[in-house]
């Protein structure tokens, strides 16, 4: 029996307050004081005064998301989980209500807290070596605080096994039909060539499971959107290198958030467009987006999702998250002239997504982490790297040793190796990452 | 139970080499080392390689490959062979092939390939994790270039009749096994879990034409054997990789007598299914990558389970020990699955977590085991 409101019902509520603020950085901490503490802790990241409009946009998305797929579902769509590393623009296109598999755990917890998600997979016999993320997107389900997935896709094979055999669990767990997508080792033309093919067939299995076909004139139009959000995203990742740099923190966060949940969708661009306007202002000012930036530095696999508070804390001391891996989208404008294109630029991307593109093969192949990291370490003239340490990502931990090296002798770089787990704050409180982010910031200055 | 006749053979995998691999290698000849199922012995029989199943037997700490891989998210056995590995134990070895089989494993080969000490030749294999159409061409053409690079480095020819003859050799290997897994389904086994399991140990580490000379020496005197009947239940067991023996006598001595299992030094050395498998490249390609049934091949857990029950039937075992390395994710995962699905059968199931390495944890082990006998009755 699931409850009622539902775990995604009653964030969407919660994030639905937050989509009839003003542009005001101070009504904003004074809805984060009337809040929950995780709601709180969640909107604290937030409140750069400089970004707050981007801010709000990428927070009504939250809401926007949620809502999406709860009003979906009540239509009759079927639910389709999706590993984050998948382009969701082409279950839109099917009318499907796309969840990214990730978000529909870590979003409630952030917003609502929930430590019980995140502890009842363990109690049901998990392995306590999963990820947080999706020790929470399985709890809801066993919790009764969220209604099962109609289908779901595994974009996991080959670049993390966690991910992907806990989309397998959650497939046959709950009996549902499961898509796997494998990833190549390689990432060469032959490689492609395999994925386009395993692509095209996920897609035509999905379209027989679902009873849907993809509607390819929509799938443009959200492509086209999609496309303006790849210019978009690039024109940024320029006006990075620029010192004092000119944007919040956050916007890396945000940018996942975009991508992950609502690519191709008018609010994602509209955020861009708010980030990159915002950005090139400051540039002309001469300002950054924060005071006394004193350390640039680069997040060599993802952030820490637990304590977004985190992100204005490092503004206020001056440390700049310049990057982080699983918000680097190398990707491209994908040609929307055919099916066909549409299909094989799809496949592409996807190939390209954070994880699957560094870690589906060698750590320093083509692609891979090493060449990933190093080619940001220099592009944004990182002075450190900071590895978040998520106990889950054995394939990241495994070349972490590799990597260190490897951006020390390329780049000229340290790194700052944590221990945490993205979404449990348990593991590692957010005042011990800030202690030791500070003693190695100061240490290595 | 060891026989006087049976001590060369289950000798063979107290060390990482024997004087087998000596006697092979003082003939020119060379050795390769692997580290999955998932590589076709055959291939590398056909270029006049021994292939050799690596282990970290012996393996007493891991102080230097956790500089590598940490201990705080890799699985013992990764760790284990990078550290014998970086304090040259392998050194009997002329190259490695590795299998991108899971996180670890290929993360272990990754760190030793960064070594100036890195043997010349390593290679990656690797495998699709779905059963397509697509995914076997992959895999064929992945080792086809794996015969293409061992032609080259070693200056041999890999000719279909050779690979004809490897096949021969390994399918009389595989029809000798499944003798013995056959006699362990009697009520009476004559053979215990704990010495099959040094049977199989010794099948991937020594020449396969004198393991099968000699194994098939062994079973008259095995079939002969007054039987054990003195066990409380009977026991099959599943999991991450485990070449320990000792693993298996701890299990033994509290009363579990194991009569079948689905390991990797175990049941999936005859791959699981079949016993002959054909003598064509295509044949063997087919054989191995449909029928190892690995946790690490998405969307086939079903086909994964449906063995495991028939298996447990045929060899009318009382309860199923699921154990997983910890941080083993792909069999800590499968085996949550299949304790779901076999206790819908009416099949005990305990979970266990353990640590790779012959003296970590025994006792807690033995305790698990124990009350798991006690509850299922036994």
């Amino acid at each position: 029996m699931v409850q009622s409101p539902t775990a995604w019902e009653s964030t969407a509520e919660l994030m639905g307050g937050v989509a009839a603020l003003p542009y005001d950085a101070a009504a904003l901490e004074a809805l984060a004081l009337a809040l929950p503490p995780d709601a709180a802790a969640l909107l604290s990241g937030f409140t750069n005064p400089k970004y707050i409009k981007m801010s709000i946009a990428g927070l009504k998305i939250f809401n926007t998301a949620l809502t999406s797929v709860l009003e979906r579902r009540s239509q009759g769509s079927k639910v389709a989980f999706y590993c984050f590393s998948f382009p969701r623009e082409i279950l839109d296109a099917m009318g499907l209500a796309p969840m990214c598999t990730e978000a529909a755990g870590i979003v409630p917890v952030l917003a609502l807290g929930g430590e019980n998600w995140i502890d009842s997979p363990i109690n049901y016999g998990l392995p306590e070596s999963i990820c947080g993320g999706h020790k929470a997107s399985v709890g809801i389900v066993l919790e009764g605080s969220e209604i099962k997935p109609d289908v779901i896709i595994n974009a996991g094979p080959g670049s993390c096994d966690p991910n992907a055999k806990l989309h397998e669990f959650m497939a046959e767990t709950w009996d549902i039909p499961l898509l796997n997508l494998d990833a190549p080792y390689y990432h060469d033309e032959r490689s492609y060539r395999y994925y386009r093919r395993e692509f095209r067939r996920m897609v035509e299995r999905l379209e027989e499971i679902v009873g849907q076909k993809v509607d390819y004139d929509h799938l443009k139009e959200i492509l086209d959107i999609s496309n303006q959000s790849v210019e978009l995203y690039w024109e940024i990742q320029e006006l990075k290198k620029a010192k004092p740099y000119p944007l919040s923190n956050i916007y890396c966060v945000l940018v996942e958030l975009m991508k992950y949940i609502w690519s191709g969708r008018p609010e994602a661009l509209e955020y861009f467009e708010i980030a990159r306007d915002t950005a090139k202002e400051l540039i002309e000012k001469g300002e950054g987006a924060f005071d006394n930036q004193r350390c640039r530095s680069l997040w060599t696999y993802s952030g820490i999702y637990y304590d977004m508070g985190l992100f204005r804390w490092l503004e206020d001391n001056g440390i700049v998250f310049l990057q982080d891996c699983f918000g680097w989208f190398p990707d491209k404008v994908i040609d929307t002239t055919s099916v066909d294109t549409m299909l094989e630029g799809l496949a592409d991307r996807t190939l390209n997504q954070p994880m699957t593109r560094q870690h589906k093969g060698a750590w320093d192949g083509p692609a891979g982490w090493a060449e990933d990291m190093v080619f940001l370490a220099k592009e944004l003239d990182a002075d450190c790297a900071i590895f978040c340490g998520n106990l889950a990502c054995k394939q990241s931990w495994g070349a972490l040793r590799l990597l260190t090296e490897r951006l020390q002798q390329d780049a000229g770089i340290p790194t700052l190796r944590l221990e945490t787990d993205i979404l449990d704050k348990r593991v590692t409180p957010g005042d011990v990452v800030r202690e030791q982010i500070e003693e190695f910031v100061s240490t290595m200055l | 139970m060891v026989t006087k006749q049976a001590e060369p053979l289950t000798k063979v995998c107290e060390t990482l080499s024997n004087s087998y691999i000596e006697d092979w290698k003082k003939q020119g000849k060379k050795v390769l080392g692997y580290t999955c199922t998932y590589l076709p012995e055959e291939i590398l029989m056909a270029a006049d390689i021994l292939p050799y199943r690596m282990r970290a037997t012996g393996c007493g700490g891991t102080s230097l490959a956790d500089t590598w891989l940490t201990r705080i998210a890799h699985c013992s056995f990764a760790r284990s062979v990078l550290e014998l590995a970086l304090t040259n134990e392998f050194d009997f070895l002329d190259g490695v092939v590795f299998t991108n089989s899971c996180d670890h494993i290929r993360r272990a080969y990754e760190n030793w390939k960064y070594q100036d000490e890195a043997p010349t030749f390593m290679h990656i294999l690797p495998v699709p994790h779905v059963t397509t159409e697509d995914g076997l061409q992959w895999y064929r053409e992945e080792v086809a270039a794996l015969m293409d690079y061992l032609e080259k480095e070693f200056n041999v020819k890999i000719t279909p009749e050779k690979i004809k003859e490897a096949t021969k050799i390994c399918n009389e290997s595989r029809s000798l096994l499944k003798e013995v897994y056959e006699l362990r389904e009697r009520e009476a086994p004559p053979i215990s879990g704990a010495e099959v399991m040094r049977i199989g140990i010794a099948s991937v580490s020594m020449p396969r034409d004198k393991f099968n000379e000699m194994l098939k020496e062994m079973l008259p005197e095995i079939k002969n054997r007054k039987g054990i009947s003195n066990y409380r239940a009977r026991l099959m067991i599943v999991g991450s990789v485990d070449d320990s023996p000792i693993f298996l006598e701890l299990i033994e001595d509290t009363g579990g007598l194991v009569v079948a299992d689905g390991l990797c030094f175990g049941a999936k050395l005859f791959g699981n299914i079949n016993t002959q498998i054909g003598d064509t490249f295509d044949s063997i390609t087919a054989h191995y990558y449909h029928n190892i049934l690995c946790p690490r091949m998405y969307g086939d857990h079903k086909r994964r389970l449906s063995v495991v029950k028939d298996v447990a039937k045929k060899a009318n075992v009382d309860g199923v020990v699921l154990q997983a390395i910890k941080f083993c994710d792909l069999h800590g995962i499968e085996n949550v699955l299949l304790e779901k699905g076999l206790q819908k059968e009416g099949l005990a199931t305990l979970k266990l977590e353990r640590e790779y390495g012959p003296l970590a944890d025994m006792g807690r082990y033995r305790t698990r085991v124990q009350a798991f006998l006690e509850q299922i009755g036994k």
